[in-house]
């Protein structure tokens, strides 16, 4: 065994074969992540190590620890708390959404390919928002290989390892997705583990099935019956179970080589049994699908040449059968069978129900189905996000011609990985962007600065425009925005614009309501934004400008202009210090604010906040760490705001726990939340 | 309670209470421009309805008829379908001609929930299935040639599997 410090890698005999006197070996690759790629969002700042993406790579660093630690992956949101603020993004096309909503994504690169056996996530806080894992391929394809509901589990460390679906292909990257509207608190995870063989390996008895289902069968992998949530007390013994499946894997495993696909020429053949073989890959079903070839798609195939040569017995015998069976009912001549009764406008309305899968499947029908289903009222609002995984530059080619009228589009955490070119964007804006109203790009990596151009030429009515995590974008790029009038919501978290084209920007477009600078760099003058804020833009409603390092009291005090605002994020903004009557005079402007918060702000002080007081809007305050906030304060605004839903008194020092819990009986509507900090010595 | 009396394409006459009938937007107007006065015995001619149709469309309108009036927007509304009621579920369980009718009926009467619904259930009958499957479903022909259906499955192939 070879054992590095973050990859684990065991020869393993297959079986008692041996083929030019070697026996057949599987090498065992047991690996924790190690760089991320991409994501789309973190609670820590590009600046910092505290709650940042990167600090889910490499070995466990907390488990099993439990509690809320800044080593930890930790992403901006939990619960409803953000589709309930002020700032809420309504979905686009909402009938595009299955079941749940991936709400955000993380992408893990490892050391070395294999063959996924099993993926082990390091659950450290709140778990239970992991909905999906995928692995992609040397192309750059994704395949899903587990998806399940976001769930209520105990608030215990756990080391959760779903089922896989059967991987036929080497990956090492791994993406995990979330929903986190079942969580309580923030979520944090330690580290990834990934285990995985260099040969595809398969059970003999079990079709279609993997390594770990054959554990399962053999009764090596133990779940308990209270363990339904891999819940993994016995962390210690977590993948034990493997090891003792190495040791009889010769018993019950072939090495899957494809012997069929090696030994035929190439050829229509191999392509046609290439795309079962991406799908099926044990040998058995290679041989069924190379008879099903045979025996249905061939025949297919020698039809289909028969139909293109012109045959004039055959038009004859068909044109014979169809007089014969029109007596039945009115309909069954008809090409579009029952659906002839309707006329195309309704039909129309039918179909604005459909979800995009659903609506190319339609195009397939039949000549009136694809007409109908292409038709441009069924594309004025496009949701292309759940299709990140197969969006591609034919894709976006091929629904270009459909949407001329199209108003809003969101393509966020679509085209990365080279899936689509800046150059396919720019041909559909050109086609399709005219009229766009809203527009979504949320981490698109290929969003460049000839992008934003066409954008800003393209799109002059463009209301809303969303380039979170846009690397792509330069100052320069960015300045071209101050071609358009008319934005209301601009949002551009971890972007790299500067301080006069933002200012630029916002002095054109006055109607600006919401307004997202989380995450930004420190070259960002926040307090020259907020001053141009409060000067042109009297409609603001909503403003995060969490880890801003550069807002000071000046900005403040100046956004208090904005009378209008609802929503203010000035989370861990350290250089607000002590903030003097700057927050006093933004509360006291400003009482129609739904949500504040104020996390890490540690100067705040009882007299801060006294102007809430008289917010009756409030619903949700976030004051984390406010060491000097009494209860007074606190029990204040309990008592007097009456919409409050959630207050974050984590870290509160001056408030104990012992009130916090008398409040919640009291106050059984509002969520206090207090986090904490457990090591494994103190849960014993 | 007020009634009023609407005859049906094939001649019958149907009384109902005048708050229910007009939750059909063209009878609402039909009234109100004709001055209609609520104690004439007239009868409001339906011609594009049959009985049997109409028979569904009051029953419908008679269960609804405390619904709050649907929201004005059209577009941005939440075009779900999974949120069709079990009483609109059970009452919508007929033939496919019946379906189509009473889509029609509510189209020309102008009943925004019915039709919603009715729409609804249409497309729940295309959702998830195959275009062979859709084909059968709704008794169409395929009348692509092969090269087209081959040009029209590269053209919509891609969002298919995960």
């Amino acid at each position: 065994m070879i054992s590095h410090d973050e990859i684990k890698v065991e020869v393993v005999p297959v079986n008692g074969e041996r083929i030019e006197g070697k026996e057949e070996t599987v090498v065992f690759v047991e690996q924790f992540v190690k760089d991320v790629c991409d994501f789309s969002s973190q609670y820590g700042s590009n600046i910092s190590i505290s709650y940042t993406a990167y600090n889910i790579a490499g070995n466990p660093s907390k488990f099993p620890d439990y509690g809320d630690f800044p080593q930890a992956f930790v992403m901006r949101t939990y619960g409803q708390w953000w589709d309930k603020a002020p700032s809420r993004l309504i979905d686009y096309m909402p009938q595009n959404n299955v079941n749940v909503v991936s709400q955000d994504y993380i992408d893990l690169e490892y050391y070395q390919e294999v063959y996924p056996i099993r993926v082990s996530i390091y659950e450290t806080y709140n778990p239970g928002s992991v909905i999906g894992i995928w692995a992609q391929n040397s192309e750059g394809k994704w395949y899903q290989l587990w998806n399940g509901f976001p769930q209520v589990v105990p608030h215990k460390p756990r080391i959760f390892s779903p089922h896989l679906k059967l991987c036929n292909f080497k990956t090492k990257m791994i993406r995990l997705e979330f929903n986190h509207s079942l969580l309580d608190y923030y979520t944090e995870l330690d580290a990834v583990l990934l285990i995985g063989t260099s040969e595809l390996i398969v059970p003999n008895n079990l079709r279609n099935q993997n390594l770990n289902d054959l554990s399962k069968e053999l009764g090596y992998l133990k779940q308990s019956n209270d363990d339904i949530y891999n819940l993994t007390p016995d962390y210690l013994k977590a993948n034990q179970d493997l090891t003792i499946l190495k040791k009889t894997l010769s018993k019950h495993c072939t090495l899957f080589k494809s012997k069929v696909i090696d030994n035929i020429s190439k050829g229509k053949l191999v392509s046609k049994l290439g795309q079962h073989y991406q799908s099926v890959p044990p040998i058995e079903e290679a041989f069924k699908s190379l008879q099903q070839f045979l025996q249905e798609d061939f025949p297919k195939l020698i039809r289909d040449i028969h139909h293109s040569i012109p045959s004039t017995i055959n038009e004859q015998n068909n044109s014979l059968q169809e007089s014969f069976s029109v007596s039945s009912t009115d309909f069954e001549n008809q090409p579009c069978g029952s659906f002839s009764a309707l006329p195309d406008e309704t039909v129309l309305k039918i179909l604005k129900n459909l979800d995009l899968r659903s609506l190319c499947c339609l195009c397939r029908v039949n000549k009136h189905f694809n007409n109908i289903a292409r038709d441009a009222l069924l594309y004025t609002s496009l949701n292309l996000k759940p299709y990140w995984y197969c969006l591609n530059t034919s894709a976006l080619n091929s629904l270009a011609p459909r949407c001329h009228y199209l108003q809003q589009l969101d393509l966020s955490w679509c085209g990365n990985y080279n899936m689509i070119k800046y150059q396919d964007f720019i041909y559909f804006l050109h086609t399709s962007g005219t009229v766009l109203t809203h527009l979504r790009l949320n981490c698109c990596q290929f969003v460049n600065d000839a992008i934003i151009l066409e954008i800003s030429k393209i799109c002059k009515n463009l209301k809303e425009l969303c380039l979170c995590n846009c690397m792509g974008v330069t100052n320069e790029g960015f300045s071209k925005l101050e071609n358009l009038r008319f934005l209301e919501r601009l949002e551009l978290y971890r972007t790299t614009i500067e301080t006069s084209t933002l200012c630029s920007i916002l002095r054109k477009n006055t109607q600006m309501r919401h307004l997202n600078l989380a995450g930004m760099h420190d070259r960002l003058n926040i307090d020259e934004v907020a001053i141009e804020l409060g000067n042109s833009c009297p409609y603001l409603e909503s403003v995060d400008f969490w880890k801003a390092q550069t807002l000071t009291p000046h900005g403040v005090r100046a956004l208090s202009h904005c009378t209008k605002l609802r929503e203010v994020d000035f989370g861990w903004c350290g250089g607000m210090g002590a903030p003097g009557d700057s927050l006093r005079a933004l509360l006291f402007s400003c009482r129609y604010l739904e949500k504040v918060f104020l996390a890490a702000l540690r100067g705040l002080t009882d007299r801060d906040l006294e102007p809430l007081l008289l917010c009756q809007r409030l619903q949700q305050l976030d004051l984390l760490g406010a060491r000097s906030l009494t209860p007074d304060i606190c029990y204040g605004i309990l008592l007097f705001c009456p919409k409050l839903e959630m207050i974050d008194l984590s870290f509160c020092e001056g408030i104990n726990d012992f009130i916090v819990q008398e409040w919640r009986q009291q106050y059984p509507h509002v969520s206090i939340k207090r986090s904490f900090q457990v090591t494994n010595s103190d849960m014993v | 309670m007020p009634n009023i009396k609407l005859q049906s394409s094939d001649g019958e006459v149907f009384e109902v209470d005048v708050d229910i009938a007009k939750c059909s937007v063209t009878i609402k107007t039909m009234l109100e421009d004709l001055g209609m006065d609520e104690d004439e015995e007239e009868v409001v001619p339906l011609p594009n309805v049959n009985s049997a149709i109409l028979r569904k469309v009051i029953q419908w309108a008679t269960y609804h008829k405390d619904d709050p009036p649907p929201p004005e927007d059209d577009e941005n509304k939440d075009k779900r379908t999974d949120d069709i009621s079990s009483w609109d579920a059970d009452f919508l369980k007929v033939d496919q001609g019946t379906l189509y009718e009473l889509i029609l009926a509510a189209n020309y009467l102008d009943i925004k929930g019915l039709l919603e619904v009715t729409c609804k259930t249409v497309a729940n009958m295309i959702k998830g299935k195959t275009p062979e499957e859709v084909r059968k479903t709704f008794n169409i022909k395929n009348d692509f040639s092969p090269s087209e259906e081959e040009q029209v499955r590269k053209e919509n192939e891609w969002c298919e599997e995960k």
